[in-house]
């Protein structure tokens, strides 16, 4: 199997962004969670996800957010989540309840502005 | 020498040249013509029938000769009886000549022209003539003139007799000689042909060894040649089993059919033993062998027999023997002759043997580097057929896969690996797994394709492949491919016109060393089929590939459009029942249309299973015309609901789950089946799933039981 999702990790001003391209399942959400965490160093300020070009996400997928926001809370670090209004995966994470719990926000630009506030 | 000319009863001109005997012949009978004529005016013609009639009678007889020797020179053939009997003609005609002009000495002459023609003639028909002459001569004595020329004309006839006789045994003497010569260049000549004979037979009967045959073939085909050869009516030739203890029959030819095949073993062995200790040709005749053989050659019908050991590198490979029904012994030129065509089979039988064995090893290989089973994709229909080349000839390189690269998109590539054998089955084995890993990594056709090209380069300098890599996006209803100097991809529309694509190839990996492989995309509309193919399928030896090309095009767009129907209508149309000189690999896929009413699929219960699930209800909601909203939320639900099969219900090992989606009036049904026991959500995170199919489904119903959980799904489609 091709991946599903392709992860893109940068490090700026000591914020983790991680980009993520695909859709995210059962099958590979455990995966992107390791390999997201591992992105995001003791001394990092934040990280932000970045879903803008996610066009599926279930479940399995809404707790790999919650896992990381739980983790990087812990750590006292931001976690921000990057989703347009219009998108459909915005929709699912509303019904089960991560747009309260979590920061999301409309663009990238917009949760950088945010953390460097 | 004389005595046997004269009197044996064998003519020794048997076989002589007549056309100078006839040239001669025609000589004396125009001199006898010419020599009359002189004589006439000199020697007139005045007693018996008159002066007048004498002189018709001389000139008719001197004309005649000549017109007789312009007859001999120009006819085709001539016996000598003719010649014989133109001579008794002369002497007559100078008989009646002597006669009518009552004088004999200068007519009597030109007897010796005759004697002369005599001697043109076997010496045995000669004799009568000479005996003719003699009396002709003296015949002017029986006329009854006693005169005191008397004994001069005696002795002149003898002396005529004498000198005929000397002439008739020289020429004779000289014809023998030359007679005796050119029997010598006929033997010699004969000799020359019968050697060419058997080095003809012995290339022919080796022939059969030449082209790349399994044993089998070749042992039948080697004892037909062999039993034609020898002028035998049947035969058989006996290998030695592996651990060398006992003779196997393996070919036989002409045994009688109510002979049973234990019998004819048991001559065989018998035979092959005392073969096999002599190592040479051994000829039996029947009659001439111990009692227990004669009652076993009587009862397989055999009167002569000539065996040879198959001896290679002194040891003993195998026997073969031919048999004749009737007493007809073989001679020591047959056995000379069997002697080597046998170091022939021998060198011939032990490379087959070991062909064979390469042939199986490759074979064996190239198996278990093809795939065992191609995925199965909802929309999708697919059927393969691989048949290897015919047997004697080395598997080829072909091979061909299908990959689901987890996007939806559909990978087919075919390819062949330039040679035969296990290095091209191994050559190919890594090409197949180079491929997938590049065609995972998400690389574009003509990257994959250029990959392998540089692998080709780096790592197989000497070696080349073709390749046809075609990646299919059924949403899109588009493909893409590259071809390496690969046949072209053959699609069919859903209305049956077929046409090619990717005819504009690139030459074959590894090639040339600067290549750049360009993709090109096709648009594809449901139901239509892609044909991949080698050139095993195309590819007939006088026959111009064009044509061939043409001549599947036809058969595919005329043809069924079931891919396992396509497969076996162009095989049969292309390859009719001949076994195939090169491989030939086929892969037919069908891009069926999800029917609007509903669907239905099997799938593993493995996470990976859970993309297939949405390509194929994402491409069934979209051909319904459903809206994007709607669709996602289906989508997720369902995907909730499979993963709940996936994640909980299931012990683990083999497991399986059915999805059914169907359409009621402006409803989405979708029913998620499996075959374990329901077990309630644990942990807040893994509470998610039913919450959020209750949340954007209008109805979401569980029945956990004890043979499996089904879920079942509704949502009313809203307008867009």
């Amino acid at each position: 199997m091709a991946r599903l999702a392709q992860l893109d990790l940068e490090q700026h001003n000591g914020v983790t962004i991680a980009r993520v391209d695909g859709e995210i399942d059962l099958s590979n959400a455990a995966e992107l969670e390791v390999a997201i965490s591992h992105a995001v160093g003791n001394e990092a300020l934040g990280l932000v996800v970045d879903l803008v070009r996610v066009d599926y996400l279930d479940s399995s997928g809404v707790t790999l957010l919650f896992n990381l926001a739980r983790r990087l809370s812990r750590r006292q670090q931001e976690f921000l989540v990057v989703v347009p209004g219009e998108a459909h995966v915005r929709e699912i994470l509303s019904l089960s309840g991560a747009a309260e719990a979590l920061a999301l926000h409309e663009s990238l630009a917009e949760a950088m502005s945010r953390l460097n506030r | 020498m004389v005595h046997q000319l004269f009197v044996s009863g064998e003519d020794p001109y048997a076989g002589a040249d007549l056309p100078s005997s006839r040239n001669a012949t025609a000589v004396l009978v125009a001199l006898h013509g010419v020599l009359v004529l002189v004589l006439l005016p000199l020697l007139p013609p005045t007693e018996g029938l008159g002066e007048v009639a004498g002189w018709v009678l001389g000139l008719g007889g001197a004309l005649a000769n000549l017109v007789a020797a312009v007859w001999l020179l120009r006819a085709p053939q001539v016996r000598f009886g003719v010649m014989l009997a133109l001579a008794y003609a002369g002497i007559a005609q100078l008989v009646l000549l002597q006669f009518l002009a009552q004088t004999v000495l200068p007519y009597q002459a030109l007897m010796l022209i005759w004697v002369g023609a005599g001697a043109v003639q076997p010496p045995r028909r000669a004799l009568p003539l000479l005996v003719a002459l003699l009396a002709a001569t003296l015949a002017p004595i029986a006329t009854g003139e006693p005169s005191a020329e008397s004994r001069d004309l005696v002795g002149r006839a003898l002396l005529f007799a004498a000198i005929g006789l000397v002439l008739i045994a020289y020429v004779a003497y000289v014809r023998t000689q030359r007679v005796a010569l050119k029997a010598q260049e006929q033997d010699a000549r004969a000799d020359a042909t019968a050697a060419a004979k058997r080095v003809r037979d012995l290339q022919w009967i080796t022939d059969a060894a030449l082209p790349h045959v399994g044993l089998q073939d070749l042992l039948d085909q080697l004892l037909n040649r062999i039993v034609h050869v020898f002028g035998g009516d049947q035969g058989a030739i006996l290998l030695r089993v592996d651990d060398g203890s006992r003779l196997e029959l393996h070919a036989t030819r002409g045994v009688p059919s109510e002979l049973a095949l234990d019998h004819y073993r048991s001559i065989a062995d018998r035979l092959a033993g005392r073969l096999a200790s002599s190592r040479r040709p051994v000829t039996l005749e029947r009659g001439d062998t111990t009692t227990a053989l004669q009652a076993l050659l009587a009862s397989a019908d055999m009167e002569s027999v000539l065996g040879l050991p198959l001896i290679l590198d002194r040891q003993l490979l195998g026997v073969l023997y031919v048999g004749r029904r009737r007493r007809r012994p073989f001679s020591d030129d047959d056995a000379a002759l069997l002697q080597l065509v046998g170091d022939r089979v021998a060198l011939a039988v032990d490379r087959a043997r070991l062909f064979e064995q390469e042939r199986h090893i490759a074979e064996t290989l190239q198996r278990s580097l093809l795939p065992e089973q191609l995925p199965l994709i909802p929309g999708m229909e697919v059927a393969v057929r691989y048949l290897p080349a015919g047997a004697g000839m080395e598997v080829g390189g072909d091979w061909f896969d299908m990959l689901e690269l987890g996007d939806g998109r559909v990978v087919l590539a075919m390819g062949d690996v330039v040679g035969r054998g296990v290095r091209a089955a191994a050559l190919m084995g890594k090409l197949r797994t180079s491929l997938e890993a590049y065609a995972f990594d998400g690389r574009s056709p003509e990257e994959v394709v250029e990959r392998l090209h540089a692998l080709m380069e780096r790592q197989h300098r000497a070696e080349m492949a073709t390749l046809l890599y075609v990646v299919i996006d059924p949403d899109r209803r588009s493909a893409e491919l590259a071809s390496a100097g690969h046949m072209p991809l053959l699609i069919r529309a859903a209305g049956g016109e077929a046409r090619f694509a990717g005819r504009d190839v690139s030459p074959p990996l590894g090639a040339l060393p600067f290549v750049r492989f360009q993709a090109s995309r096709v648009d594809l509309e449901a139901g239509s089929a892609l044909l991949l193919f080698t050139d095993g399928l195309v590819e007939v030896r006088g026959t111009s590939i064009e044509l061939r090309l043409e001549e599947l095009r036809r058969t595919v767009q005329t043809g069924p459009s079931a891919p396992e129907a396509m497969c076996d209508a162009l095989l049969e149309q292309m390859l009719g029942h001949a076994e195939p000189q090169d491989d030939v690999a086929v892969l037919v896929l069908t891009l069926s249309p999800l029917p609007a009413q509903g669907f239905a699929l099997d799938l593993p219960a493995e996470p990976e299973a859970l993309s297939s699930v949405r390509q194929s209800l994402e491409r069934w909601l979209s051909e319904a015309g459903t809206s994007r909203r709607d669709a996602h939320a289906i989508k997720v639900a369902c995907g909730e609901a499979c993963a709940n099969a996936i994640e909980h219900a299931y012990r683990p090992g083999d497991a399986a789950f059915r999805i059914e989606a169907s359409r009621e009036d402006s409803d989405v049904l979708i029913t998620v089946r499996d075959f374990g026991g329901w077990r309630e959500p644990r942990g807040t995170d893994r509470g998610r799933g039913l919450p959020l199919m209750e949340a954007l489904m209008d109805s979401v119903q569980v029945d956990p039981s004890s043979d499996g959980t089904i879920v079942q799904l509704r949502r009313r489609l809203g307008e867009d």
